[in-house]
């Protein structure tokens, strides 16, 4: 009857050789071709075959060897994609662990059996374990009721030099796969012996990073735990791939009127518990608890030979018969997807928590903006090194590159000096004046002991920043009139002469850094008064009791106190130096005060949106840009270097 | 308190502080309250030069013109819609970016808080972004060109965020024990905790809102969308440095003895008043705020 003999291809002869050796006790089915990339393994796996095996070359070869049904035996995370391949093939699927490894997978796979009409088994041999197989037959008795509560654990620790040999780097599978994904071995079991599907799943990751050192590899988190939901309500804790000591599997079966167990550190004994309550006369011969072992058949003996307590040989001789008999097998797609599915939606719950989602929906909105309106035109600072034209896309292969042909264009301009200066003298006034002048503001508001007056001058400081820069420039263009501002009239009053401040560009720069610090000083002043406020009273104490006076209070307490902030806020604003406050430039200055008051920014402005050269502008902005980030981070190092004191 | 007897150090020290606090409370005060004085005197003696310090005269007839004109009603009409719509948005959009990133249990918030705050330190600058509101959102002459580019900030995100640190983790915690979802947690126990912060968002924005004058003067070509803040511009600032403008000329009707120059006061004075008057309810809330945020930040 030698042509009722199934042919068998396996795809990975590492892992296969345990089904090699146990088809190889079989006489329903053979081993007709292997195929592996490694000729070592290969040349292993060709001496347990029968005589004559086709050795193949690639995957397709194997499926067109002639083969009934092929058992992949190929990396953890590559199974679905090789099964799809055999079914369109018309040939049938023992797969390893794990069926697949997405959602997208799963359905597949599932699609592409149900197209295929072939038979696909996943090669779970855990149900197989002899304590298993008892539990199994005491469950489907009706003994001990309904499942309420299971468990499953598999525990697997390795030693650095097990590990060595089987985690082949930081980019190999087994470093890579999220540990929730191996839960098969816990989970299959229970699945088997109570017949039902899971529904939910909410998973947890134990890290163990000591164990991770002591093996010398990373093989990331260290057990998987997941609580699954079943169609019936029950709920399953499984734990896959535990890495720590007390190596082997256990199982647990809480029912309506008792439970059963396998006992950890035996994968034979079963201890078998019925409710006094729910003792019946059939029963009654238990007692409420026994220990035993249960006996084994001739069959399941001979099993006892090959690996994982017979479980690789029940697994493969469990598929053939199904194959030649035309059964469907138990562990079919429906229950192996179903299984891939805990391990991956276990992962998404674990790395998201249960929290995690909502706050990633928060964060939509925000996160959409600063895509939006920051990262979107930083991309298109592309167009400063493009003939950029209204209306392209940025980053357009249809825009003519440039390289640097704009930022040429601008450093040859004759007034890039003008510009370059205008801007820097600005931001240094800024700095050497405006910013003194806040701090100096908070230490003097921290001086004013009466509580009510130093509230009334802080809110008095501070409200000029809430006053439009338009507006200010509109009262300082009323002010300084020549005509008619006050302030000339007043001048003219104590026999000086009129002086066109807004309009000449010697007074320009006055004018700017003077509005800006009768504008910002209050403000600015915020962040030292807060700083200020949480010095420790302690000091000053000691200091009092010690004789010093309040203004050296302030130069040995107050200022060295909030001396990291100063660094700060100074930091701060050398990262801005190239964009000084252009809007309200372009509010004050005229053609007439260019000479002092023209910038790179206002330049640009100019360029870009009135004379429509957007290349030439962007180019501004890239320069400035990028000079605001190297000194920022130029002044960022210094500060870090110098006073222990930095941004990052 | 130090003690009873003072020194004569310690006098002349509060003399200077005192001196320092009348000093900065004249200069800030002193031009404001010089533009409203010049715009309610009587015209005959703001154009002389008469008004030096409080009104002389009252006369209202200058702000009545300036009110009464439909193009500057338009004009108001436009920045408090702009105002009130980006100030809700903006505290709204600020305290979603804010809360998350407040929880030490939402494991990503290190990656959204380098994307918020790289933006602090670079950008993409003018032009870019310029064609990003007009070219890919297609919102020239669009009254959301203002809103949306100036939503959120991440600086104001930073502050939000050390405000609602500062709150308990036991009442997320009890709330969560109780069976509240996170969404429910946020805006029936956060929010209502978190007035003071609520405060200085919404006047951060209100203020960034009602003076905005520089995206209207890039997004918006129609006049009827145009905010105040663009007719202070065309009215006092350009009219002085260039040509009078048209506005303030149809203005002066012929036979009243209203002047350009309180016109142009006037102006001013309208668009500062509504920040006067509510600038004193708002600044005890604004200190603490402002100094949370501050000393975290």
């Amino acid at each position: 009857m030698d042509n009722l003999k199934l042919k068998l291809g396996v795809f990975g002869t590492w892992r296969g050789l345990a089904y090699i050796r146990a088809v190889g006790s079989m006489e329903e089915a053979e081993i007709t071709a292997i195929c592996d990339k490694d000729p070592e393994k290969l040349q292993t796996a060709k001496k347990h075959c029968p005589p004559g095996v086709r050795i193949c070359d690639s995957f397709e070869e194997l499926l067109a060897s002639g083969i009934d049904a092929v058992i992949l035996c190929n990396y953890f995370h590559e199974h679905a994609p090789y099964a799809i391949k055999a079914l369109q093939a018309g040939i049938h699927v023992l797969s390893e662990t794990q069926a697949a490894v997405t959602i997208k997978e799963c359905v597949e796979l599932s699609e592409a059996v149900e197209a295929s009409g072939c038979f696909y088994a996943l090669a779970e041999n855990y149900p197989y374990f002899r304590a298993n197989r008892e539990m199994a037959r005491i469950y489907q008795s009706g003994q001990i009721g309904e499942v309420i509560f299971a468990e499953g654990e598999y525990i697997h620790p390795m030693s650095p030099q097990e590990n060595s040999y089987y985690n082949l780097g930081p980019h190999h599978w087994r470093s890579r796969t999220p540990c929730t994904f191996y839960c098969t071995h816990a989970m299959a079991p229970l699945m088997t012996i109570t017949g039902l599907m899971p529904k939910k799943v909410i998973g947890k990751v134990a890290a163990g990073w000591a164990y991770n050192e002591a093996v010398g590899s990373s093989i990331g988190d260290n057990y998987g735990i997941e609580l699954v939901e079943m169609e019936n309500g029950a709920v399953f804790r499984v734990g896959g791939c535990g890495a720590f000591g007390g190596h082997g599997n256990w199982y647990r079966l809480g029912c309506s009127k008792g439970g059963v167990e396998s006992l950890r550190g035996s994968n034979d004994k079963v201890r078998l518990t019925i409710n006094p309550w729910n003792l019946t006369e059939e029963n009654r011969h238990f007692g409420t608890e026994c220990v035993y072992t249960p006996e084994l058949t001739k069959q399941g003996r001979m099993a006892e030979k090959f690996d994982h307590g017979g479980g690789d040989y029940w697994v493969i001789w469990s598929f053939v018969q199904d194959v030649l008999k035309g059964r469907q097998p138990y562990m079919d797609v429906y229950r192996s997807t179903a299984m891939a599915a805990i391990g991956i939606l276990g992962w998404q719950s674990a790395i998201c928590g249960s929290r995690e989602l909502p706050y990633l929906v928060m964060m939509l909105i925000p996160t959409a903006y600063f895509l939006i309106f920051s990262y979107l035109p930083m991309f298109g600072l592309s167009m400063a090194f493009q003939n950029y034209k209204s209306g392209a896309p940025f980053l357009s292969v249809n825009t003519e590159w440039v390289g640097l042909f704009w930022f040429e264009r601008l450093l040859s301009n004759p007034f890039f000096g003008r510009w370059v200066r205008n801007t820097l003298l600005l931001s240094l006034y800024n700095i050497v004046l405006a910013f003194p002048l806040s701090i100096l503001m908070a230490l003097l508001l921290n001086e004013i002991r009466v509580r009510w007056l130093r509230k009334l001058t802080a809110n008095i400081s501070l409200l000029p920043y809430f006053i439009s820069t338009t507006v200010i420039v509109g009262i300082m263009v009323n002010f300084f009139s020549v005509d008619d501002g006050i302030f000339n009239a007043l001048l003219v009053k104590l026999g000086g002469e009129k002086i066109n401040f807004m309009g000449l560009s010697q007074w320009f720069r006055t004018m700017y850094t003077g509005s800006g610090i009768w504008q910002n000083t209050g403000f600015n002043a915020v962040v030292f008064t807060a700083a200020i406020s949480s010095i420790d009273p302690m000091l000053y104490e000691a200091a009092k009791i010690d004789g010093s006076t309040r203004l050296k209070d302030i130069l040995y307490i107050t200022i060295p106190s909030i001396m990291p902030m100063i660094i700060i806020m100074l930091l701060l604003r050398i990262g801005s130096v190239m964009s000084v406050g252009y809007e309200k430039i372009i509010l004050m200055y005229t053609p007439a005060t260019y000479e002092t008051a023209d910038t790179l920014a206002t330049y640009g402005y100019r360029a870009g949106i009135l004379d429509g050269k957007m290349s030439l502008s962007a180019a501004i902005g890239f320069f400035n840009a990028v000079c605001n980030l190297a000194l920022l981070l130029a002044s960022n190092w210094f500060a870090k270097r110098v006073s222990e004191t930095s941004l990052w | 308190m130090r003690g009873y007897h003072k020194s004569f150090g310690e006098r002349i020290f509060d003399g200077i502080v005192y001196l320092f606090a009348a000093l900065v409370m004249i200069v800030t005060l002193y031009p404001l309250i010089y533009t409203v004085s010049m715009s309610i005197s009587d015209p005959v003696a703001a154009s002389r030069g008469e008004v030096f310090f409080l009104p002389k005269g009252i006369d209202f007839g200058a702000v009545k013109t300036v009110l009464g004109d439909k193009t500057v009603l338009r004009y108001y009409y436009n920045t408090v819609w702009y105002t009130v719509v980006g100030t809700v948005l903006g505290v709204v959009v600020t305290c979603l970016g804010a809360y998350p990133l407040s929880r030490k249990e939402f494991t990503h918030r290190g990656i959204f808080m380098k994307l918020f705050t790289f933006t602090m330190f670079f950008n993409g600058g003018l032009i870019p972004t310029y064609i990003v509101i007009t070219n890919y959102l297609h919102l020239y002459n669009s009254r959301w060109a203002i809103i949306l580019p100036s939503l959120t900030a991440a600086w104001y995100i930073i502050v939000a965020r050390s405000f609602f640190e500062s709150l308990p983790d036991e009442i997320v915690e009890s709330a969560r024990i109780d069976g509240a979802s996170e969404y429910r947690i946020f805006v029936q126990l956060i929010l209502p905790l978190s007035k003071p912060i609520l405060a200085v968002l919404a006047l951060y924005f209100a203020v960034d809102y009602w003076n905005s004058y520089f995206p209207a003067l890039l997004y918006l070509g129609k006049q009827k969308l145009q905010p105040l803040a663009v007719y202070v511009r065309s009215v006092v600032i350009q009219s002085a440095l260039g040509d009078l403008n048209a506005a303030v000329q149809t203005m002066l009707n012929p036979g009243s003895l209203l002047t350009a120059l309180q016109i142009k006061y006037a102006v001013v004075t309208v668009s500062i008043v509504p920040m006067l008057l509510i600038y004193p309810f708002l600044s005890r809330n604004l200190e603490k705020g402002l100094l949370v945020g501050a000393v975290k930040g």
